[in-house]
């Protein structure tokens, strides 16, 4: 077949070809995109009922906690924690027990006229002490005291000082206990 | 002679077009994306709300059941308006074990705020005289009250009257208890 139509024609002829051809493809993007977009809107429907689904069922649980009065059972419950903790924590002895053994331990012979109860602090801990003054007969009867106390097992330190022991008779005494447990200060 | 100009106008306005609902397109993925993530968010608050909602119940009931315990517990402390009460009750065990009693002091230390709770030490100084059997019926006392005291220190000494000869007991107590 002959070439009728002069170069120039035939070049704008190509031209507006891939042109048209441009316009058609973006025409079928255009298409596509838009049947896309109609794809999605059940999924937005969707979500949107779900959205307010979930915000109605929150709306109703606050109201429901509301009306529990959370505040005041969480102070409430505090309460009774602290309570709990506090009171964990309190060292408790029975210093009546340990009165009540002094006295079970001590001879006829010795006579106590002082208990002086303190704590001793050291470095992280402090140290229960219960100091006993008073006199004995005789130094025997002393020196037993001693043994029966620190055998008691309730006294991690018995200290009877040299300097009480140098009479024989008539003997004015000091012994420190140290009570078994200690507390932490720190 | 072509349209050129016509199928130039109509490829800007097919690209125009494109651009647009292109932009659409996007713009309403973004959207759901974004709507999406919102209702997760809620989910898990509506979940995690769901189990406080459910925790403070159980604390509610648990509350309900222990009123016993409860009474019991805070029998062991001193309510912020009932320092006279405790006192009183300080100076009725004295009464009883037969020994007289006069207060030194009434304090407040170691104030703390434990989760909202303030709490507080009720430190109270007191001298008693009495027997050595009534003294020691005294500290029973103290010990074994139901409040959570803690003897901080102690000094018990014996005293004789230089006139009559009649022996008593001297003694000092410092006390603690929690106060909230």
């Amino acid at each position: 077949m002959s070439n009728l139509l002069p170069k120039k024609e035939k070049e704008l002829l190509q031209k507006e070809y891939f042109i048209r051809l441009v316009i058609v493809i973006l025409w079928l993007l255009t298409g596509s995109t838009l049947l896309s977009i109609g794809f999605m809107v059940p999924s937005y429907v969707v979500l949107e009922v779900k959205k307010n689904t979930a915000e109605e069922q929150i709306n109703l649980l606050n109201e429901s906690i509301l009306n529990k009065n959370s505040a005041e059972t969480e102070k409430k419950s505090n309460t009774i924690i602290v309570k709990v903790e506090v009171l964990n924590k309190q060292d408790k002895i029975s210093l009546a027990n340990f009165v009540n053994k002094i006295i079970e331990s001590k001879p006829t012979e010795v006579h106590i006229t002082d208990f002086l109860y303190n704590k001793v602090q050291k470095k992280d801990t402090a140290d229960k002490v219960i100091t006993i003054r008073g006199t004995a007969d005789e130094r025997d009867s002393l020196l037993k005291f001693k043994y029966d106390l620190s055998k008691s097992g309730l006294f991690k330190e018995v200290n009877l000082p040299l300097s009480n022991l140098t009479k024989n008779e008539d003997v004015d005494f000091l012994v420190n206990l140290t009570l078994k447990e200690e507390i932490k200060t720190n | 002679m072509f349209p050129l100009q016509k199928t130039k106008r109509a490829l800007i306005i097919s690209i125009l077009v494109f651009f647009i609902v292109f932009s659409l397109n996007a713009f309403f993925v973004f959207f759901i994306y974004k709507e999406r993530d919102v209702v997760s968010e809620m989910k898990e608050g509506f979940i995690t709300e769901l189990k406080k909602e459910k925790q403070l119940s159980s604390i509610k009931n648990l509350i309900k059941t222990t009123e016993k315990e409860q009474t019991n517990l805070n029998l062991c402390f001193v309510a912020n308006d009932a320092v006279v009460d405790f006192i009183k009750s300080i100076e009725t065990m004295s009464k009883n074990a037969g020994i007289s009693m006069s207060i030194k002091s009434v304090g407040v230390s170691d104030t703390e705020t434990i989760k909202e709770i303030p709490v507080e030490t009720l430190i109270i100084e007191f001298m008693t005289e009495g027997s050595w059997v009534n003294t020691y019926n005294f500290l029973s006392a103290i010990e074994n009250s139901t409040y959570e005291i803690t003897i901080d220190q102690m000094s018990i000494d014996k005293i004789s009257d230089s006139v009559t000869g009649k022996k008593t007991w001297k003694s000092v107590f410092v006390i603690k208890v929690i106060k909230i």
